[in-house]
């Protein structure tokens, strides 16, 4: 997993990826266990978060949602089954190249509902059961640990970083007026983190949070 | 800061160094316009003492020692959504989650110094707060010196808030530079029930009002995430980039006077406003950039710079009483945020030079 490959699968899910490079980009997801490993730690660290139950089921979601694509027939593409006056006998290469990319992002997308919005189907026998947490999950490999508890008595040692990791796919409401939708995550992230850093949060708690939360454009 | 000492360095401001942009020109003419037209309130803002500020005091001993949640108003642009506040004090540590329960789902959830975001479904923001209790981002109190050139506390009776009595102060400021703000303090805790942000004129640009309170909720479970805090530390297990330290605030803005190590310096600020806080941060990626932090002892303004061909941010942008600006320097992407006037983040864009005078 080449970090080229880990900053496109960051982008994808951001939204940000490049149109070109997204079929290659979901293409390597297929074929890279590390990267899907690392697609599916999302999504981990997503239904944390939503506190909705987090099972052993996560693991390897992509995997068994080919598995489910293999058994089940999907017709991606209607192929005559006789060759008619003014149909090729197969599809232009150009065809078949989005036909093959179509069935990769359509099991992707799979992928992301069942993880984002059907975690029950995956859970069949503990619908309601709360699944154990994260932490009593095995923990994940940390190459470094960049939020690193606070050192008591010293604001000023804490390790900052910012992190911005996707959660879903789907569309982005703009909430910043006259800046690119493609920029507002960075903003969000710029402004969050600046909240952090504010003298006025500390007097108003989370009240400055407001309007990273309640903030709607109506646009 | 002295009237006449803020003068002369608005002047020697806009006369230091090389020959400026014209619209460097502009903006700083504007910041000039909006500074010197408040003089008739700076008056009053040296009547501000410390005993103004104890209100504000009990209101951050409130923030951080009391458990409660309620259901909040929050109102922008004609528009109001509303919020949901859960607030959990364990053993010192706060515990809480803020969350939008109309429009896009979003939530913020702070546990001790960490706080973590989800917005819109779309994307995790982690970070570590610095600033906790009444404490500005230098950890010091906030306090009438660094109050009084460019605001001044108001006390404006009382009113209901919620169905209980509160206590009106106002922190007004005195030039179109900054924002104000108006709290609604509850008599019996001291909590903030409601806030408005104001602009140079006293005018509400956006509020928000609790509509129900419950204190020491009978639920006195933890709100937010464990102790261990999973999320942030599966959030970490994704940090590639080594773990970044701050670095200590210079004591003056002076010192920013000899260009840093990194060679980013700012000139021209807008009057009040000081460097408070320098750091290195990483972004999503691992890439390092650089943040600071300018305050004028309640406002506060970051600036961060970014190295190599980053997208950015160019020109200016809003989000309720949010402004920000973007531009390229040196061939670094520098993007300031703060709750300021518009007019406030485009001046700091100009005052920000690399190496000797670039700009």
């Amino acid at each position: 997993m080449s970090e080229q490959q880990r900053e496109h699968v960051s982008a994808l899910a951001d939204g940000e990826l490049d149109s070109e490079l997204i079929g290659p980009t979901i293409a390597a997801l297929e074929v890279n266990a590390d990267l899907k490993a690392r697609w599916e730690h999302y999504a981990l660290i997503g239904a944390s978060l939503r506190g909705e139950a987090v099972t052993q089921q996560y693991r390897d979601i992509a995997a068994r949602v080919r598995e489910r694509l293999q058994t089940e027939p999907v017709p991606l593409v209607a192929r005559p089954r006789t060759r008619e006056p003014g149909h090729p006998a197969q599809r232009p290469p150009a065809a078949s190249k989005r036909g093959t990319y179509a069935g990769i992002a359509l099991a992707a997308s799979a992928a992301f509902l069942a993880v984002y919005a059907l975690p029950p189907l995956f859970s069949p026998s503990q619908p309601s059961q709360p699944g154990p947490s994260l932490a009593q999950m095995q923990a994940p490999t940390a190459p470094s640990a960049v939020l690193a508890p606070p050192v008591a008595g010293s604001l000023l040692a804490l390790p900052r970083t910012v992190q911005l990791l996707p959660a879903s796919a789907n569309g982005y409401s703009p909430r910043w007026h006259a800046a690119e939708p493609k920029l507002e995550p960075k903003l969000d992230r710029f402004l969050i983190n600046h909240q952090a850093s504010s003298p006025v949060s500390g007097i108003k708690g989370l009240l400055p949070y407001a309007t990273v939360v309640g903030y709607e454009s109506g646009r | 800061m002295p009237r006449s000492s803020a003068m002369n360095q608005a002047a020697e401001t806009t006369a230091t160094g090389k020959p400026s942009r014209p619209r460097t020109h502009r903006v700083r003419a504007w910041v000039l316009v909006a500074w010197l037209g408040s003089g008739p309130l700076l008056a009053d803002s040296l009547a501000t003492t410390d005993a103004d500020l104890e209100p504000f005091a009990r209101m951050g001993q409130a923030l951080g020692s009391l458990s409660y949640e309620g259901i909040l108003v929050y109102s922008h642009d004609n528009r109001m959504e509303t919020l949901r506040i859960q607030h959990r004090v364990v053993d010192g540590r706060v515990q809480a989650v803020l969350e939008s329960l109309n429009g896009e789902p979003r939530v913020i959830q702070q546990d001790g110094s960490q706080v973590v975001c989800r917005l819109s479904g779309e994307h995790l923001i982690a970070v570590a707060q610095r600033a906790l209790g009444q404490q500005t981002a230098e950890g010091k109190p906030i306090t009438a010196q660094d109050l009084a050139p460019h605001y001044s506390v108001q006390s404006q009776g009382q009113t209901r808030v919620a169905g209980r009595p509160t206590q009106i102060l106002a922190i007004l400021p005195t030039d179109q530079l900054r924002y104000g703000y108006r709290f609604f303090l509850d008599n019996q805790t001291g909590l903030p029930l409601k806030l408005e942000v104001l602009d140079g004129s006293a005018g509400t640009i956006e509020q928000i009002m609790f509509t129900s309170l419950t204190l020491n909720p009978t639920d006195s479970s933890p709100a937010v995430l464990a102790p261990s805090n999973p999320a942030a530390e599966a959030l970490a297990a994704e940090a590639t980039a080594p773990a970044a330290t701050l670095m200590p605030a210079p004591d003056k803005p002076d010192a920013l006077g000899t260009a840093p190590p990194n060679g980013w310096t700012f000139q021209g600020l807008p009057p009040g406003f000081r460097l408070v806080l320098r750091e290195r941060i990483a972004d999503s990626a691992g890439s390092p950039m650089e943040h600071f932090v300018l305050s004028d002892g309640l406002a506060t303004i970051s600036v961060y710079v970014e190295s190599g061909p980053q997208e950015g941010l160019s020109g200016g942008s809003r989000m309720g009483a949010v402004h920000a600006q973007g531009g390229k320097i040196a061939g670094h992407q520098v993007t300031v945020v703060g709750e300021v006037p518009a007019l406030t983040v485009a001046a700091v864009l100009q005052a920000v030079r690399h190496g000797q005078g670039d700009g």
